[in-house]
């Protein structure tokens, strides 16, 4: 037997499927023991809405259920990277029979007749499901303070918010709680909550993913990806969830098999490109710093680094995000009319009925882009906002196009800031969307991009985000592989008061 | 670029969305703010071939029509709020 020295809670995945596979541990133990850690942890983190136990979860599909099933297939000598291993899953991914919130009233009491296709795949894989978590509603925010039911704190900081909108993830993974979660990303909602949480944070080029199963909020921008402790597991849960999905007729074909094959720690030679637009945005001079001596340390390896990339388009990405993404919800909550599922609301009319329903079904952020996308697409309008944010999505496009002909990836911070208070920005829309400056032009051009740890300022998590060209991840996670091995930035934990 | 609150009004009456008497006020300023980071895209010019709905363009993914199997009765009507023997019964459509 060998001895372990870390806290289970703090293995990566990879470290815990040797430990599984050698017999070390049980799935049904580890289990145990993160569902101790969350019942320890979580009332002060809250980052989970539901809990896969036997409270909420119908007999045969509870965590522990699964952590037996998958002992029994370690045993039989056919387990994968996944098996055993548990997950949480952002709560707007649709589990059969486990409450599916998305983080709003309108949907609390909702249980999916079906499994997303990446829920499917993880349990093929025989991971467990640890539970759901806790999000910004219907994934518009950048703070997870827009949750219907509570907020979620930042680990390293229990007055700071966790990021948004895949808090509740990235905070879980942050502290013990899952060793990996599935986030959702349409302008930064998994790389921002990565960033601020301090852990690895990959959104997928466009259609990787299937997106079955995942609520939609902006369709042509959403995409599903893993939040993890280090790249190599970014690697391995990445390795599970592509594919095409007939169920998804935007989804693609992976290039790629085994992404692990991508984790080679060498840049010499790479063509890294550095958008000298985002470094002067940045607001904080330690995240200034940690970004700057990110970019030196791949310049001191052999890659080949330009730090004078100009970006033509990029100061219209903020708006036209901001136009596209509600237009695009406001098509999609139009579903919500509480007559199949969902909150209803009783009326003495059907019309009436189906306006109290929503008044009061969505909170204030979720109500704020209905009202701004159907001003995009009203009569009057649809030209002057929707049709030149599409057409100025076509040329934000084609730069990225440009530019990674010339460029292998682009280096460029994650945030302007680190974490900021609860409560600071929930009050101002625009200084909120702001935060997403950094992140929102990889979802307009569908591209990859990747959030890794990169150090600390005034004792808060830095990311730095590495892009890549379309269907690009395996250079993505080179780069960050040999970033990560550079600097072990992924083995600093949150010291939390259980500790 | 100011947003009245008539115009908030009209346009939670094409989403049917109900708003209260403080909502209705805070999203007129609100929209009025955001709408204002959007006029730097009226400075855009735009060549005339420009336009994408998808990051990467578009292809057919028509697949032949074959009947299978999907989800019963009981899964469908599971998550509706009132269902009378098969049926998911609604407000009265017309007057």
């Amino acid at each position: 037997m060998t001895k372990i020295s870390t806290p289970l809670h703090w293995l990566t995945i990879h470290e815990t499927a040797d430990l599984l596979r050698s017999g070390d541990i049980t799935s049904s133990i580890l289990i145990d023991h993160m569902l101790d850690r969350i019942r320890v942890v979580d009332p002060s983190i809250q980052a989970f809405t539901t809990l896969n136990d036997s409270t909420s979860s119908p007999p045969g599909s509870t965590a522990r259920e699964q952590a037996n099933e998958a002992d029994l297939i370690i045993q039989s000598g056919k387990s994968s990277p996944l098996t055993g291993i548990p997950g949480q899953l952002k709560d707007n991914i649709c589990t059969i029979g486990l409450r599916t919130t998305c983080g709003s009233r309108m949907l609390e009491d909702f249980y999916p007749p079906y499994n997303a296709t990446v829920v499917d795949k993880l349990l093929g894989e025989h991971s467990v499901i640890i539970g759901k978590g806790n999000m910004d509603e219907f994934a518009m925010g950048s703070s997870t303070e827009n949750s219907a039911f509570h907020p979620t704190h930042n680990p390293w900081d229990l007055d700071k918010v966790p990021g948004g909108s895949s808090g509740g993830p990235a905070a879980a993974v942050a502290a013990g709680e899952s060793m990996y979660a599935l986030g959702s990303d349409t302008g930064g909602s998994i790389r921002q909550p990565a960033a601020l949480c301090g852990v690895v944070g990959l959104k997928p080029t466009y259609g990787l993913v299937s997106r079955y199963g995942l609520i939609a909020f902006a369709s042509s921008l959403d995409q599903i990806g893993p939040i993890t402790r280090d790249v190599t597991d970014s690697a391995i849960v990445l390795n599970a969830l592509t594919g095409e999905d007939a169920l998804d007729a935007t989804s693609i074909h992976a290039p790629t098999s085994d992404y692990r094959t991508s984790l080679v720690p060498d840049v010499a030679g790479l063509r890294v490109g550095v958008p000298k637009t985002l470094i002067a945005q940045i607001t904080e001079p330690g995240v200034r710093d940690a970004v700057e001596s990110a970019i030196s340390l791949f310049e001191n390896n052999g890659a080949i680094v330009d730090r004078d990339v100009t970006l033509d388009y990029y100061d219209f990405a903020l708006a036209v995000y901001y136009i596209l993404a509600p237009a695009e919800a406001s098509a999609n909550l139009a579903r919500y009319d509480g007559v199949k599922y969902g909150l209803s609301a009783s009326a003495e009319t059907m019309w009436k009925a189906l306006e109290s329903t929503k008044g009061l079904g969505f909170g204030p952020e979720v109500k704020r882009r209905i009202i701004l996308g159907t001003y995009a697409l009203s009569s009057g309008y649809y030209d002057a906002y929707y049709r030149k944010a599409q057409q100025a999505r076509a040329l934000i496009i084609q730069e990225f196009s440009a530019l990674f002909a010339r460029y292998d990836v682009l280096l460029s911070p994650v945030t302007p800031s680190t974490a900021f208070n609860l409560g600071a920005k929930v009050n101002d829309p625009v200084e909120m969307y702001l935060n997403d400056v950094f992140t929102i032009p990889s979802n307009i051009a569908g591209i990859p991009a990747i959030s890794i740890p990169a150090g600390f300022s005034n004792k808060m998590p830095v990311g730095l985000q590495i892009m890549g060209p379309w269907l690009g991840e395996s250079q993505v996670l080179q780069a960050a592989y040999f970033y990560e091995q550079a600097t072990q930035w992924n083995h600093y934990h949150p010291e939390l008061l259980t500790d | 670029m100011s947003v009245t609150n008539k115009e908030v009004l009209y346009l939670a009456s094409l989403v049917r969305m109900s708003l209260s008497e403080e909502e209705l006020n805070r999203l007129g300023t609100e929209l009025s703010q955001v709408l204002e980071q959007f006029q730097s895209l009226e400075k855009l010019e735009i060549p005339e071939e420009a336009t994408a709905s998808h990051p990467h363009g578009k292809r057919s993914v028509l697949r032949p029509d074959q009947p299978g199997d999907t989800y019963s009765l009981e899964e469908m009507l599971q998550n509706a709020p009132t269902v009378e023997g098969n049926l998911i019964k609604v407000k009265a459509i017309l007057d």
